[in-house]
């Protein structure tokens, strides 16, 4: 008998707002990009508080600090305040930020200067470690048994959510922490996606930019921010009494095998983790009420991601809804699945889906019951989620309404 | 759960390409092939070793690896597919496995830059005032920057160019950077072969902490000591569950059990430090290797994080490697 594993702790940072609550709002941008192709990005604008101790990160690697707030948020929700030695912290996330200003500096750009520069005493660090954050999170709220750092792209954080549901349901674990944190939005990360021809340019649509499975549609934009969950079996957490947002039924990912560049035309790697994920979750396809989509607003992607949704889906892709929470939050690439998670468990609490709000007028290639407009009544029991990365990875999860 | 056997390993050391070159090596007890990396000549890490693999345009060319796909490699992205390659043909997993069956648990190190590729990138992007200017990147440094050098830096990039060559579609996980992901790697490959989830799993790391930039960062976070040697390598392995290649008669290198845990304890400690230098996220996948060719009886690492990996190898009931 597997053990039924349950949500009940939600924190997160994202564009919209410092926490869960606030998840609905705008973009702007940080840094000067007047000589940049790009000039939008969606960006956290509440100041993180509280980590006072850590505030050479706002300037280093403010994504750190996304991911303890929300880790806070989450474990204070919980009603937990420690990890402990059954638990696993694992979250995802995509690069790491090198400053270029510690690089190019006084007219010198060879790393002689720099060695020479940073290796003195006191000297703050070229880089930041990608598993930087599960560390300072351990060193706040207790040493977990195992920390895990997952640097799956953009499939990151849906694949921490993923791999720790499977350890709790196994009962390798009792508890687990798990989501993602992210920010691109510095000059190397805007710069590298420009280059990759990935991000939505100009300014002629504002906040509605990042336009998934529109016709208009002309890339994403990036977005920063954190979400992180606490997962634990429904026995514990009734045993608790603690507040139970949803339940994960199945996960499942899978490699498209085809290019680093674009998702397989085919579509075959995000079926195949489509279909692994429900088959886990012991349910078939028909049972899906809605799906939260990767949906990026590039051109490939949204395309091969509606062709894989209709077939899996079959006959009921018409009607089944589909959210595009990055048409509101933008791209937080390592953190993407996890706030989208996030979105789609406030579906479930509040009974609606958010609408895709610069889906004007349905993309060839991209038909599915979008949610446009207002909100959507939503009493479904379970939604699909998809997050694809970069290189191919794909991973789903099954999430289900706890009644 | 099934007991898992280990039926293919590839490695790429500063020794060369293959598993027989480290095994004539270590046997033959020669020393580590270092040098000082020129691009630090005069600074503080003037004197800080690094040991790599070399002649690796003439190995891909030999191991059939095709030019295009290595466009995107990063220098560590060329290790790890030379290393998995070797592996999987051992193993035979293009044949003998449903690319959906076959799982990639791979792990990568710190995020590495190199001067060579970038050079024109840096200088575009300096201002008037001799500093790092976004303006100036903008206008200039984006221009001179090859786009493929986004791709090279993804971390995850190199375990998904090993997935594209070797035709590997199944369940995957990528960690980074120290020694307990790289050992995460195996043990959750040796689960998702113990419990069914896949039929076959690669699992291993690739790193390359000697550039300029990672001795930079190794050093102002004590990571690295003047006496240590800084290496670059990979290490794959082929995991297939043993009753399974019992039934089809064929051998293996032994069953192998890891125990993962967040130790907190004594930090750093790699058995074959010595003979192969720091090798970080590699080191755990190099120790399980070094066991199957019975180069070492030690059998824990403990990374620089706390984590502490521990690997059981049993002998094969037949006694035979492949």
């Amino acid at each position: 008998m597997k053990r039924r594993v349950v949500i009940t702790g939600l924190g997160c940072v994202s564009p919209l707002g410092p926490d869960v609550a606030s998840l609905w709002r705008c973009l702007v941008s940080r840094f000067d990009t007047s000589t940049f192709e790009v000039k939008l990005a969606a960006e956290v604008k509440e100041p993180v508080v509280g980590f006072s101790e850590h505030a050479s990160f706002f300037t280093e690697d403010v994504k750190v600090l996304f991911a303890l707030e929300a880790c806070r948020q989450a474990l204070v929700d919980s009603g937990l305040c420690r990890l402990g030695s059954s638990a696993l912290l694992h979250l995802g996330t995509s690069l790491e930020t090198l400053d270029l200003g510690k690089v190019v500096y006084e007219g010198r750009t060879d790393f002689a200067s720099v060695a020479d520069r940073l290796c003195r005493p006191g000297a703050r660090p070229l880089q930041v470690p990608l598993d930087t954050a599960a560390e300072l999170i351990q060193e706040r709220w207790g040493t977990a048994n195992v920390a895990l750092t997952n640097v799956s792209a953009c499939a990151a954080s849906t694949q921490a959510i993923g791999h720790a549901f499977r350890r709790v349901r196994d009962g390798s674990c009792e508890l687990a922490v798990c989501g993602g944190f992210d920010s691109m939005i510095n000059p190397l990360g805007v710069g590298g996606f420009q280059l990759l021809g990935a991000l939505a340019t100009g300014l002629a649509q504002g906040p509605l930019s990042c336009r998934p499975f529109d016709s208009s549609r002309s890339g994403t934009v990036l977005g920063e921010g954190a979400a992180i969950l606490v997962l634990e079996t429904l026995e514990s957490a009734r045993k608790r009494r603690a507040r139970v947002y949803g339940e994960i039924l199945g996960h499942a990912s899978s490699l498209d095998a085809y290019k680093v560049s674009a998702p397989d035309p085919s579509g075959a790697g995000a079926r195949l983790a489509m279909l692994a994920a429900l088959d886990d979750a012991g349910l078939p396809a028909a049972k899906v009420d809605a799906v939260s989509a990767h949906g990026t607003g590039t051109y490939l992607n949204d395309e091969v991601e509606a062709a894989a949704l209709r077939q899996v889906l079959g006959p009921r892709w018409q009607t089944t809804p589909v959210i595009a929470t990055k048409a509101l939050v933008g791209h937080l690439i390592g953190a993407a699945g996890a706030i989208e998670v996030a979105a789609a468990l406030q579906a479930f609490a509040q009974s609606a889906l958010h609408p895709n709000p610069s889906l004007s007028r349905v993309a060839s290639g991209c038909e599915l019951d979008h949610v446009t407009g207002a909100p959507r009544p939503f009493d479904g029991d379970v939604i699909l989620k998809n997050s694809f990365g970069f290189g191919g990875q794909n991973a789903s999860l099954v999430l289900k309404r706890t009644r | 759960m099934s007991e898992v056997a280990i039926t293919g390993i590839g490695l790429v050391t500063p020794f060369g390409c293959g598993k027989s070159r480290l095994a004539q090596a270590l046997a033959g007890g020669l020393p580590l092939p270092s040098a000082c990396l020129d691009e630090l000549n005069g600074t503080c890490l003037a004197t800080q070793k690094i040991a790599i693999p070399t002649d690796l345009q003439a190995e891909q060319q030999k191991a059939g690896l095709p030019p295009r796909l290595m466009m995107y490699a990063s220098a560590a992205g060329v290790l790890g597919c030379l290393a998995a390659k070797e592996a999987a043909e051992e193993a035979a997993i293009g044949v003998r496995f449903a690319p959906e069956r076959v799982g990639l648990y791979g792990a990568t190190g710190l995020t590495t830059a190199s001067f060579h590729d970038t050079a024109g990138f840096l200088e575009g992007s300096k201002g008037p005032d001799g500093r790092f200017s976004t303006r100036r990147l903008g206008e200039a440094g984006l221009r001179a920057l090859n786009p493929l050098e986004s791709f090279k830096i993804l971390p995850n990039m190199g375990p998904c160019l090993l997935s594209i060559l070797l035709g590997i579609k199944g369940p995957n996980l990528i960690f980074s950077p120290w020694e307990e992901h790289g050992a995460a790697a195996i043990v959750e490959a040796i689960s998702a072969v113990s419990s069914g989830e896949v039929d076959c799993a690669l699992a291993g790391a690739a790193d390359w902490p000697s550039s300029a930039s990672s001795l930079i960062f190794l050093k102002q976070a004590g990571l690295i000591q003047e006496t240590d040697v800084v290496s670059a390598s990979a290490a794959y392995l082929v995991l297939e569950r043993a009753e399974e290649r019992r039934g089809g008669s064929r051998s293996a290198y032994g069953i192998l059990t890891a125990d993962l845990v967040n130790s907190r304890g004594d930090v750093g400690d790699d058995p074959l430090r010595e003979a192969l230098g720091r090798t970080f996220v590699v080191a755990p996948a190099l120790l399980v290797a070094a066991l199957c060719l019975r180069l070492t009886q030690s059998n824990a690492v403990v990374g620089v994080r706390g984590g502490r990996v521990s690997f059981r190898l049993r002998a094969w009931p037949e006694e035979r490697h492949p």
